[in-house]
């Protein structure tokens, strides 16, 4: 295949690729070396995430569109249905309001503080992986909503804080957030029911003692430590799938299966500790 | 189709494929790999284009990666510049039949970014860094970018957006 290429008969294209290649090679050494932003990239960002914002905008109008027709055919049954489903709760919520006076009695008691220490900032997904090797889901907020290079990004899965990774690129208006089933992200984690630490992994999490091995089982919820204060605590990762570990080594190997679905996660919160902590 | 308007409609091509690629099909086929129909087009007008078009539309196509990846900037223009600088070599030397040979050279191909991206994550990337370039996603995507291949090479020649090869008389 190289056997006809001559420096003489292809000049022109050994020079460009000489240029190409050494300004892809210092954008790489620039950005993977040094903690500084690479402006370049993040105009590049802004500038794709307009058209991103309008596929994803106009894909929602238009299946929002096909599916509030169908939904109308439902909504007169529904509405007899919920009427019923009413008077239950008005029950309900009499018990509810009871039952919070209780608990926030008891946590008096036991010392907690509420958790409101952390701001949550509300953004949208417009986009995710390009490619195979590096997963990164690209949200509509950016350093104009105060979003900041490392903050840790959550979803409501069922109605609990579940991680879905930390932000690694802003923009003005767009930020990329690298998902925790990217391998080079690191997690301090604990097991909810046990407290045993270790750090999670690509969806693995290491480190865990062996003593664990006894206690532990498949379905073990998985929480974020607090250590390093990286994340906050206590934010759901993932439950165990399966446990593993070599007989030399003295630590256990667990699988973790993620609550959020992330192909399918739409919106999400950028947790920002600092802006809480000012107020 | 004059070869720069073709060439300037090409990089439009792979720029509306990238955004695609990250929008629609992100979002239309969730759990999925989603194929490279960015880099086959890369490989095809390279292969027919010959190096120097294959090389910038690479390092254009690669670059558009860089901005909406979480990758380092550089790192997907690098290898995309190489497959398309590569597969430029092969212009006027290989026949290509239009299901076999696109296949099989888009397997080649896509195993080459692989091997690539390994080589420059190892080279320049700090210690943790390392993405997970061969794993089932990866060989998944080996599977359904021959797979697309001779449908992509079909547009691309009834749309004139590669020439004929010099064995077809034309």
């Amino acid at each position: 295949m190289f056997k006809g290429i001559s420096f003489r008969r292809h000049k022109k294209e050994l020079i460009t690729l000489f240029i190409l290649m050494t300004l892809s090679i210092g954008m790489l050494v620039y950005t993977a070396f040094s903690d500084i932003s690479f402006k370049p990239k993040q105009v590049g960002l802004d500038f794709f995430s307009l058209f991103q914002r309008g596929i994803v905008n106009t894909g929602k109008f238009f299946s929002q569109t096909a599916g509030s027709i169908a939904e109308l055919r439902n909504l007169k049954k529904e509405y007899n249905s919920l009427l019923k489903e009413y008077a239950d709760y008005q029950q309900m919520k009499q018990d509810y309001e009871q039952l919070e006076q209780e608990n926030s009695m008891l946590k008096e008691q036991m010392g907690y503080l509420e958790d409101g220490s952390i701001a949550k900032i509300p953004a949208m997904v417009i986009g995710g992986n390009t490619n195979n090797f590096f997963k990164s889901i690209i949200i509509n907020q950016g350093s104009n909503k105060g979003i900041k290079k490392d903050m840790p990004v959550i979803a409501y899965v069922d109605g609990y804080q579940s991680l879905v990774g930390k932000v690694v690129e802003i923009s003005a208006y767009t930020a990329v957030v690298k998902p925790i089933t990217d391998y080079s992200l690191y997690v301090p984690a604990v097991l909810q029911k046990y407290r045993y630490r270790g750090l999670v992994n690509g969806l693995v999490m290491d480190f865990v003692s062996r003593e664990a091995s006894s206690r532990i089982g498949c379905g073990d919820l998985v929480v974020t430590s607090g250590f390093n204060g990286s994340y906050p605590e206590n934010i759901y990762i993932g439950k165990v799938k399966s446990i593993s570990s070599k007989e030399y080594e003295t630590s256990l190997r667990l699988e973790i299966e993620p609550f959020v679905d992330f192909s399918r996660v739409e919106y999400v919160f950028v947790l920002d500790r600092e802006e809480k902590n000012e107020n | 189709m004059k070869t720069k308007e073709s060439f300037f409609i090409s990089i439009l091509l792979v720029f509306i494929l990238v955004i695609l690629q990250s929008t629609l099909f992100y979002f239309a086929i969730p759990n999925i790999v989603i194929p490279d129909f960015a880099l086959i087009v890369v490989a095809f007008c390279g292969a027919r284009r010959g190096m120097q078009e294959g090389q910038v539309l690479g390092f254009l196509n690669g670059l558009a990666e860089d901005f909406m990846t979480a990758s380092f900037p550089g790192f997907n223009a690098l290898v995309k510049t190489l497959i398309g600088f590569l597969a430029g070599t092969i212009k006027n030397k290989m026949l290509f039949d239009p299901v076999i040979f696109p296949s099989l050279f888009i397997l080649f191909v896509t195993l080459l970014k692989g091997i690539l991206a390994t080589v420059t994550a190892y080279l320049f990337f700090p210690e943790g860094y390392f993405p997970a370039v061969f794993s089932n996603s990866f060989l998944l995507e080996i599977v359904l970018n021959s797979l697309f291949a001779p449908l992509i090479y079909l547009i691309l020649k009834k749309t004139h957006l590669i020439p004929d090869d010099i064995w077809s008389g034309k």
